[in-house]
């Protein structure tokens, strides 16, 4: 059993990388092994920091490359690889709920999910604590608010975008960023 | 995983898959197929944890638990059945029936099913009703036909267009959602989150500290003791909502805003008319016991607010 | 040091702005100077200002088992069993419609997404392509009296650029790509409506127009109260569910 990669793969730059992509997309699933290694820890960050919830993000990130390997045909290396990947994990997060059903139940329930007695925010808490808080904490907020903060904030999606993969107004979108900022705050401060 | 996994015994059709030599997870498939109009009847082993995934279309689907780590199937269709079965996951599909598909609803169709009861349920149904009780897991879905589920142990997540869903004694959380279906939840802990377009949303004996709703023609309808660290969120465009807050002494902070509504209450309250400019509808605060603890967001277009229940001795 | 609580509340619903950079210079100025006399909004402006910053060099994360193994077993040289159903995965997803409505949604709003990156203007055009070709109609019978919203075509969002003039530009351009995200949907749902039960077609067309008419009702006050946070809100959320219904209706499985 191969040991899962904990080396962090430059993801853009490598040439071997569109190699494999060329020969993934081809067929092989050598190649397409060593795509998923490449690329695992930033599906995977995106999907835990969308979802708030680690067993789900892992399941996620699983369709993520199920749905890149059937895809990759429709691959045109016109952009980065690892930026068509990661608008499929989005995607594929937000549309998992209808395809699969578990999302919505993540969608709205996972607002605070299994953690509704664990408050992550007792105790008084500097604000500049660890990014373990800061990672509990998102995974606490609202589903709304969570996906639009980590889209704009972790990932750097502009507005617009976000407006547009999630179905709301950009003004909308950006009241959701702020309501998730406070909500940060306070359970940060607290 | 030593576990020998028992095939079934009413194979029609054995379909071993060839396992491939770098495999990490062994996975052997039982497929049956049997043709129009047919019938399982077996048991099939099923490891802790694992989960249960049931469609059909128009058959009820009838789930309970058992102390035994296998699944019981008794399922008939006039379409075809599939089932698939490896120790992590059982999988019985219904596909529709592709001949001529007359309009006598064929009432015997349906799957009975008992499950681990450490195993997760996903339960899918077009117009056929899901009734499951004494589960550990569930997540279930129908487009007409009715949910209702008793004694989750943990999540729940439940969806429909136009059935009626019915969440009792639901132990860690409780998302449903419906179009027109309307929501009934009792005794449910954990977080709740229900949203519907015109369906009204009761929830009853609530002990869950982190509600969320939201309907657009809906009513909500909330009872239940509050939490001090809680938050509750009621939502609506043109539905009412109807809070009974049996307080217990809690401390509660109510924020009430409403474009054409009307509020009323029977609690103590601070009302802000407009805030500034031209701001118009009505805004309130509401306190419960000394304000502060809970913290409540109700919001509605058009929808009156009633809230009652809170024999509040808060100032003002 | 304590400013009229009045302002603080104003001042942190205009941090949002502020962080943004979206505050007109005056705003600025007058943002600044509460700023700059007021510790309590600084204090939480130097907060915001480091979630901010901290989220933005989240170092990554990594599953705590391996995941391959699971995605191999699911991609792999497909076996097909004799009489074998028609798709694949069949077992995973046994609704063969939403399947195809998955790909189209996944389809479409990559479209939007490219039409508004690029050049924000030229519409709908390359969604033609996705046309939901893989699914085989059974009963294609009484298509006409079972077309499902072509009623909800002409009503639901006005034409951009109506409603929204009270927001900011950027927002009128965020209106136009949610009016073409919603007559995206309407395309595909408008496709499905001799697959579905015709009652269920009723309760979709019934409850799409509650939603219309929510949403005209919310715009209407919005143009008298613009500024009003509840309007903007509510609104929001009734143009979330429009989407999240036709999304519903786009994935729902065919009846037959």
């Amino acid at each position: 059993m191969t040991a899962t990669a904990t080396e962090v793969v430059p993801i853009t730059t490598i040439d071997q990388g569109s190699t494999d992509v060329a020969r993934a997309a081809s067929g092989d699933r050598r190649a397409f092994e060593h795509v998923y290694r490449a690329h695992l820890q930033h599906v995977f960050s995106l999907c835990v920091r969308m979802t708030g919830d680690r067993t789900r993000a892992e399941e996620l990130t699983q369709d993520v490359f199920v749905r890149a390997w059937e895809k990759l045909s429709t691959f045109r290396g016109e952009s980065a690889f690892s930026t068509w990947l990661h608008r499929l994990t989005v995607n594929v997060v937000l549309n998992e709920r209808r395809v699969d059903g578990r999302d919505r139940g993540r969608m709205v329930s996972a607002d605070d999910d299994d953690e509704h007695d664990a408050p992550a925010t007792t105790s008084a808490q500097p604000l500049h604590a660890e990014r373990m808080d800061l990672e509990r904490a998102i995974a606490k907020l609202p589903r709304g608010a969570r996906r639009v903060f980590v889209l704009h904030d972790v990932e750097g999606f502009t507005h617009e975008e976000i407006g547009t993969m999630l179905g709301v107004t950009a003004g909308g979108c950006k009241a959701q960023l702020h309501r998730a900022r406070l909500l940060l705050r306070e359970a940060l401060t607290r | 995983m030593p576990a020998p996994w028992r095939l079934a015994a009413t194979l029609a059709l054995v379909v071993a898959l060839p396992l491939q030599a770098q495999h990490h997870e062994q996975r052997t498939a039982t497929d049956e197929f049997n043709n129009v109009g047919s019938r399982i009847d077996t048991t099939v082993a099923l490891a802790r944890g694992a989960l249960v995934d049931l469609s059909s279309f128009n058959g009820d689907i009838t789930v309970s638990s058992w102390d035994r780590d296998e699944v019981k199937i008794h399922a008939t269709s006039r379409g075809r059945l599939r089932l698939d079965s490896s120790p992590s996951r059982v999988s019985l599909v219904e596909s529709p029936y592709r001949g001529e598909y007359e309009d006598d609803v064929d009432n015997h169709s349906g799957y009975e099913i008992r499950m681990p009861k450490s195993a997760r349920l996903l339960a899918r149904s077009v117009s056929g009703d899901v009734k499951l009780r004494d589960v550990s897991e569930v997540e279930s879905h129908t487009v007409s036909g009715d949910i209702q589920v008793t004694n989750v142990a943990n999540r729940a997540n439940l969806e429909t267009v136009s059935g009626e869903v019915t969440a009792t004694k639901v132990g860690a959380g409780l998302r449903a959602n419906s179009v027109s279906g309307d929501i009934h939840a009792k005794s449910i802990t954990g977080e709740i989150a229900g949203q519907t377009v015109s369906g009204d949303i009761v929830l009853d004996d609530v002990a869950s500290s982190f509600v969320r709703t939201e309907t657009v023609s809906g009513e909500i309808h909330f009872s239940g003791p509050v939490d001090p660290k809680g938050r509750y969120e009621f939502h609506s465009h043109s539905g009412d909502i109807d809070l009974g807050l049996t307080s217990g002494g809690n401390d509660a902070t109510l924020y009430v805003e409403t474009y054409s509504g009307d509020l009323d209450s029977a609690c103590s309250m601070t009302l802000q008319p407009g805030g500034s400019g031209s701001r118009m509808g009505k805004r309130g605060t509401f306190t419960l016991g000394n304000g502060g603890g809970a913290h409540f967001s109700i919001q509605t277009f058009s929808g009156d607010v009633h809230i009652t229940g809170c024999r509040s001795h808060g100032e003002n | 040091m304590t400013y009229d609580k009045h302002e603080c509340d104003l001042m942190c619903e205009r941090l949002a702005a502020y962080l943004e950079g979206d505050l007109a210079p005056e705003e600025r100025a007058a943002a600044d100077a509460h700023l700059a006399s007021c510790a309590a909004c600084r204090a939480v402006l130097t907060e915001l200002r480091t979630i901010v910053a901290q989220s933005a060099s989240l170092p990554p994360l990594s599953p705590t088992r391996d995941l391959w193994a699971g995605i191999e077993s699911r991609i792999g040289t497909h076996v097909t069993p004799l009489g074998a159903p028609l798709a694949r995965r069949a077992t995973r997803r046994p609704w063969p419609l939403a399947i195809a409505a998955a790909a189209l949604i996944a389809l479409t709003a990559g479209t939007t997404y490219l039409l508004t990156a690029r050049s924000g203007a030229s519409p709908v055009g390359t969604v033609a392509v996705v046309t939901p070709a893989p699914v085989q109609r059974r009963d294609s019978a009484d298509t006409t009296s079972r077309a499902i919203p072509q009623r909800a075509a002409p009503a639901p969002v006005p034409p951009s650029g109506v409603a929204f003039v009270t927001r900011g530009k950027k927002d009128v351009n965020a209106a136009r790509v949610y009016d073409r995200e919603i007559s995206l949907l309407d395309s595909i749902v408008r496709t499905r409506g001799n697959e579905l039960d015709p009652k269920t077609v009723q309760v979709i067309e019934k409850n799409l127009s509650i939603i219309d008419s929510a949403i005209a009702e919310s715009r209407a006050a919005l143009e008298k109260d613009p500024g009003s946070p509840l309007l903007n809100n509510r609104l929001d959320n009734v143009l979330g569910s429009k989407v999240e219904l036709l999304r519903t209706i786009a994935f729902l499985p065919s009846q037959s």
